[in-house]
């Protein structure tokens, strides 16, 4: 977590058959900043964070990680390089306990080798270390809760710590305030400021007002391609993109 | 050449035997989203019929007939007691009690016409050969089996492409709400799709049985092999059923006819029936890896994007 | 992951779970046991004494019931091939009997060095299958798992020098180190061990750090990669884990029957160890020795009132998948998967 890890893409495409999902797209994020990605429902920017994060191989394009090339890297092989995304409905496992879970995401990004004969809930320095990331994140539950038990806001801080388990430096985030009450958003974003001292995050949030208060930087999509891209004041008085939310009043 | 003339047509033979059993089988993957292991026991049920009436009869007609709606009954019966209750249940739940079905059916066919194995002969006016090139002689009821195949494809396709059903089940692949909202009664049509691909199952059971043993469990083999069918056609796809099938049915034909003689000049004859067979069974199989190896999700299946 | 047909796999439907105490499913798990230990007399003792070969049986395929609860129960990859590596274990320990019979060189009944010989073999073609049938999930890793399984029974019946598809009869079982296997009791009791161990070992992989991504995998293999974790490798190991135990039962199998035939590899006989593991509760280990418990015991009994057995198995599976899921040891436990 070095200062000034940058994660850049150049010209992404991807197509699912006839339909043509990003065209040729341009995103950058690195350490200290957070780049929001916005547009209308189906713009493709859920892609686009795939196409990042490794999960979707793209057509064309590159992905280039501080200059070296990772396009070619899979999705777990780009969370061992510090690229990690989390996903717009929220997946814990439902097996495990809220501690479990940052466990498991921490085990799940060390393991290197498979061990068979120690038990996974005896390692007390990563129980630690899980219930260190739980309350960084300010989730202050106890951390033998079923994840069945959390409800929807606390949940999405769970991902958000499972997230910072695989010790990344840039968070691919998607939709992270979806479905938030207003406090809670309100305190997800004073995270995600924090979060910003030591990560490169990339965010797709249709949440406008916390967009334009956090993001250094943002990028409209509409129809996979990028309309505009600019500080939140450049983009607050781009023509196009007024054009375009006034069309998609949302 | 004349052997590969004839070897080619067996194959062709057994592969449209084989496509009207994994036609019915992908169909119903495709709309109802079940898995169902007992297709193959439907095979058995239009089989087990034909023998009965046509042996009380003496008419292969009436034996086809029979053999068809009684597979089609069954189909019905299996639908409407279980399978309807497995639509959205995960797919382990849909092997074991479709699987169960396959128990069932098994033991109900030696309940009800005992375990002694039976026959259906073929009918009087399928039999004798035709001379189909100068110096190859073929049965003309194999040529039969083909054209049925040829013919029940037709029929599928002007099914699904032309008519109004055919429509509701184009649109069932994909989504089934739809269907609800335009008014179509989804669960009749789901009961009818079923019985369609039973009775095409049944009506392959009836063709097919005049070169088998009708006896219980003689539909799980074909329905591994439609299984297999349908991992390197794509799993939905109708098309992807047909190449297959056809792969499948002339490769296994092709193995087991010129395998045993290649193997031959290998080693000495006499372990070389042994092993050449052994390998012809295996080669279908072979297949199927190369597909899953080179292209997973099926010659003609859908690279879908999640 | 994208290749999949409709993913609706393995997960079972009950949303909210309870935890009970830690304790509950251990005390299950060694009341069974020990009930399976004790049953050769107890059976005695009700006059029963002809099902202890049935117990045996039990024991056997229980073995290789909890080996594949441990792939679909835990792994969330729903096997219909198992019975293939059963039979792999069967022919390895079998060919060597047979051998030994013939008086042939490097042939052994020596269960010290065919047991384990079984399981590697079982482990390598589990490696060699899982290889290719892990490029797909879901309802084509059943339809290939299966694929194999007919495969492998159209080798063994092709097998002419041990019998073809008739199968061959060993004249005596293995030896354990200096111990004969030939009384029945010595050998209920070979195989009552090796089930505990097996038990045991199953139970510590569960809760090692391998087996919390594998569950993981189960509930959400995607996520689990976004994680960082490569699933498909721990899967593989999984399944040739899981495979390789199922050749130790088939290698148990044949010195029981000392009968070496490709019925073993039979198709049905796959099916029947995933009922198996249903009945007793999947994803609890333990369930697989109460589900080949019931089963067998069940059939033993019904022999005197009924030919048509599998009929009523059939129904009775039908009612259980639709309206009592849980199987026995579900609702033993109170809540579906111990931890």
């Amino acid at each position: 977590m070095s200062d000034g890890v940058s994660l850049e893409a150049r010209g992404l495409d991807k197509h699912f058959g006839n339909l043509h999902v990003t065209r040729s797209l341009d995103l950058g994020v690195s350490t200290g900043r957070i780049h929001a990605l916005i547009g209308p429902n189906g713009a493709g920017k859920t892609t686009a964070l795939s196409q990042m994060s490794g999960e979707l191989r793209s057509d064309a394009g590159t992905v280039h990680l501080d200059g070296v090339d990772i396009t070619d890297i899979d999705l777990p092989g780009r969370v061992d390089l510090g690229v990690c995304r989390s996903y717009q409905t929220s997946s814990p496992f439902p097996d495990f306990t809220v501690g479990e879970n940052v466990a498991l995401a921490l085990l799940a990004a060390e393991e290197k080798r498979f061990r068979f004969f120690t038990r996974a809930s005896a390692d007390t320095g990563r129980r630690h270390r899980a219930e260190e990331l739980l309350h960084d994140v300010g989730l202050d539950v106890d951390a033998s809760t079923p994840v069945t038990a959390l409800d929807h806001g606390t949940t999405r801080q769970l991902e958000i710590a499972m997230v910072l388990a695989t010790g990344p430096s840039i968070l691919l985030l998607d939709e992270p305030m979806a479905g938030l009450a207003p406090g809670e958003v309100a305190m997800l974003a004073d995270l995600l400021r924090r979060l910003r001292e030591k990560h490169g995050i990339l965010l797709v949030e249709h949440d406008m007002d916390v967009v334009f208060s956090i993001a250094d930087e943002i990028t409209v999509l509409a129809d996979g391609a990028v309309i505009a891209t600019g500080t939140p004041t450049e983009i607050r008085e781009d023509g196009n993109v007024q054009a375009l939310y006034l069309r998609d009043e949302r | 050449m004349e052997l590969f003339l004839e070897q080619t047509l067996n194959g062709l033979q057994a592969g449209f035997t084989l496509l009207m059993i994994s036609a019915g089988l992908t169909l119903i993957f495709g709309m109802m989203g079940v898995l169902n292991l007992a297709h193959g026991s439907l095979f058995m049920v239009g089989a087990f019929v034909a023998a009965d009436v046509g042996a009380r009869t003496g008419r292969f007609e009436l034996a086809l007939l029979a053999g068809v709606l009684g597979a089609a009954l069954a189909g019905v019966l299996m639908e409407v007691l279980v399978i309807r209750f497995l639509y959205r249940r995960d797919h382990l739940d849909q092997v074991l009690a479709t699987f169960a079905l396959v128990l069932i059916a098994n033991q109900g066919v030696q309940m009800v016409w005992g375990i002694r194995p039976r026959t259906v002969s073929r009918p009087g006016w399928l039999e004798g050969s035709l001379t189909v090139l100068p110096g190859l002689q073929y049965p003309i009821y194999r040529l039969a089996i083909i054209g049925a195949g040829i013919v029940a494809l037709l029929v599928l396709w002007l099914l699904i492409e032309k008519t109004r059903v055919g429509m509701w089940i184009r649109a069932g692949n994909t989504n089934r709400e739809l269907l609800g909202a335009l008014g179509v009664n989804v669960t009749v049509l789901y009961t009818v799709v079923f019985a369609m691909g039973a009775g095409l199952a049944g009506f392959a059971g009836v063709v097919a049985a005049p070169y088998l043993t009708v006896e219980s469990g003689m539909g799980d083999n074909f329905l591994i092999l439609s299984f297999v069918v349908i991992v390197i056609g794509g799993i939905g796809s109708i098309k992807g059923a047909v190449v297959a099938s056809l792969i499948v049915g002339l490769a296994e034909t092709y193995a087991h006819t010129y395998l045993p003689g290649l193997i031959g000049e290998l080693t000495d004859p006499s372990s070389a029936a042994a092993i050449g067979s052994s390998l012809a069974s295996a080669s279908i199989f072979l297949v199927m890896v190369v597909v899953l190896l080179v292209r997973p999700q099926g010659l003609y299946g859908a690279t879908t994007t999640t | 992951m994208s290749r999949i047909a409709p993913g609706r796999d393995g997960i079972p439907d009950e949303t909210h779970v309870e935890r009970t105490t830690w304790w509950r499913p251990l005390l299950i798990t060694v009341l069974v046991l020990v009930l399976v230990g004790i049953a050769p007399f107890l059976v005695d003792a009700v006059g029963l004494g002809y099902l202890q070969r049935s117990l045996t049986r039990v024991v056997i395929l229980g073995l290789a019931a909890v080996a594949l609860d441990f792939i679909v129960g835990y792994g969330g990859l729903v096997s219909l091939g198992h019975a293939m590596f059963l039979a792999l274990g069967s022919y390895t320990t079998g060919v060597l009997l047979v051998h030994l019979s013939r008086g042939e060189g490097l042939a052994t009944g020596q269960a010290l060095i065919a047991w384990p010989l079984s399981m590697l073999v079982g482990a390598l073609f589990g490696l060699g299958f899982g290889v290719l049938a892990l490029r797909t999930r879901g309802v084509y890793f059943i339809m290939v798992t299966l694929a194999f399984n007919q495969m492998m029974f159209f080798l063994f019946n092709t097998l002419e020098p041990y019998g073809g598809d008739d199968g061959v009869r060993l004249p005596e079982r293995s030896r354990l180190g200096p111990l004969s296997l030939e009384a029945d009791l010595t050998f209920f009791y070979v195989c009552f061990t090796l089930l505990v161990l097996t038990v045991i070992v199953f139970n510590i992989l569960i809760r090692s750090p391998f087996g919390w991504v594998v569950r993981g995998a189960r509930d959400n293999e995607l996520r689990m990669k976004a994680i960082g974790a490569r699933t498909p490798r721990y899967q593989l190991a999984a399944f040739a884990i899981s495979a390789s135990f199922a050749s130790l039962a088939g290698a148990l199998a044949v010195n029981e029957s000392q009968f070496l035939s490709p019925d073993i590899s039979h198709w049905t006989q796959s099916g029947e160890l995933l009922v198996m593991i249903i009945v007793g509760g999947m994803g609890s280990l333990i369930g697989g020795v109460i589900g080949a418990g019931v089963l067998l015991v069940l059939e033993e009994l019904a022999i005197d009132f009924t030919n048509n057995w599998q009929f009523f198995v059939g129904i009775g599976l039908i009612l259980i998948v639709l309206v009592a899921r849980r199987g026995v040891a579900g609702l033993l436990l109170g809540r579906h998967r111990n931890v």
